[in-house]
């Protein structure tokens, strides 16, 4: 908690982030429908960059119950999107059962980004860094088992070579707890090897199917890799069981 | 595991007793906004330990003096 009471107007009872990022988002808006949609970035940085700022501890200008009443009004915005989401996916796809457009495919990665955020920001926030980490590689590793098994279970030396997969999974996930920095390099580096590997950066080329694989495997590699190296919790007592 | 029962506060009474303390006046020297005073006195918002313990110390009483288990709630 700041020592000083957030600085706020007496009269408006707005701060002065909160005047300037409004300025940012009508400014954004207007240059956005009359000149150039570039300029929804403007608007973004009104709407999103305050709490974004806050999130990671450059911005400091809240006092708790006002950082109570953000995240009471961030979850409700991630069900009422999540759902809305949801409902238009299935009413704009049904009768197939595939992403047969682009659009249907963009909208399934916001609906993909919501839902392993929250999954990554609730495990991080209940468990410690080490803890969290292990059970997302657990799951991975799982996850990859049970589709090798249903895919070949009828290719004894092919379900043999794809399982082999699960073992640096299933290996960092009992090294995060021996070498917790050391892992948080290694996962680091692994999420780097994907991007590359995989050719992810192409996503921002229109290659759309490189953007699950962001989602699902590089952005949770990467949270847990700068979790456990940040170290915040890595060295802290026992966590709630 | 969920707490539901009430808190009472006493927040109002003891500011009045302070000589008169607005609600803006107590905020700045705790560190809030007078929005978040007002909320707690209207029962709306339970303030964090570290912000009751900063509350009890500006007004020179205990916790318990500005918080306490609503137990009729409770027994119910």
């Amino acid at each position: 908690m700041n020592s000083s009471s957030p600085k706020t107007d007496r009269r408006t009872g707005l701060s002065r982030v909160t005047l300037f990022a409004s300025v940012l988002v009508v400014l954004g808006a207007v240059l956005a429908v009359s000149v150039d949609m570039v300029f929804l970035l403007v608007f973004g940085a009104g709407v999103f960059g305050p709490g974004a700022l806050r999130e990671v501890g450059v911005l400091n200008d809240q006092d708790e119950f006002q950082r109570e009443a953000s995240r009471a009004a961030g979850y409700r915005a991630y069900l009422a999107a999540g759902l809305f989401v949801s409902v238009w996916l299935a009413v704009a796809q049904r009768g197939t059962a595939n992403l047969d457009s682009e659009l249907a495919m963009a909208v399934s990665m916001i609906l993909i980004l919501l839902i392993v955020v929250w999954l990554l920001s609730a495990l991080f926030g209940y468990w410690d860094a080490k803890k969290a980490t292990s059970g997302i590689l657990l799951a991975f590793g799982s996850f990859w088992l049970l589709f090798v098994v249903l895919s070949h279970m009828a290719e004894p030396g092919m379900l043999f070579m794809e399982a082999l997969v699960v073992v640096p999974f299933f290996g960092l996930a009992w090294t995060v707890h021996r070498w917790p920095r050391a892992t948080g390099a290694a996962l680091v580096l692994f999420g780097l090897f994907v991007f590359f590997a995989f050719d992810l950066y192409e996503a921002f080329q229109s290659r759309m199917n490189a953007w699950p694989v962001i989602l699902t495997m590089f952005l949770p590699l990467m949270a847990c890799g700068l979790a456990l190296l940040g170290g915040g919790s890595v060295e802290g007592d026992e966590p709630p069981q | 595991m969920g707490l539901t029962g009430q808190v009472l506060n006493h927040l109002r009474r003891y500011r009045l007793q302070a000589d008169g303390m607005t609600q803006g006046g107590l905020a700045d020297r705790v560190g809030v906004t007078r929005q978040t005073i007002h909320s707690i006195e209207k029962g709306k918002y339970k303030p964090t330990v570290e912000l009751a313990l900063r509350l009890a110390r500006e007004l020179g009483v205990a916790v318990e003096d500005l918080f306490e288990l609503d137990d009729q709630e409770e027994s119910s």
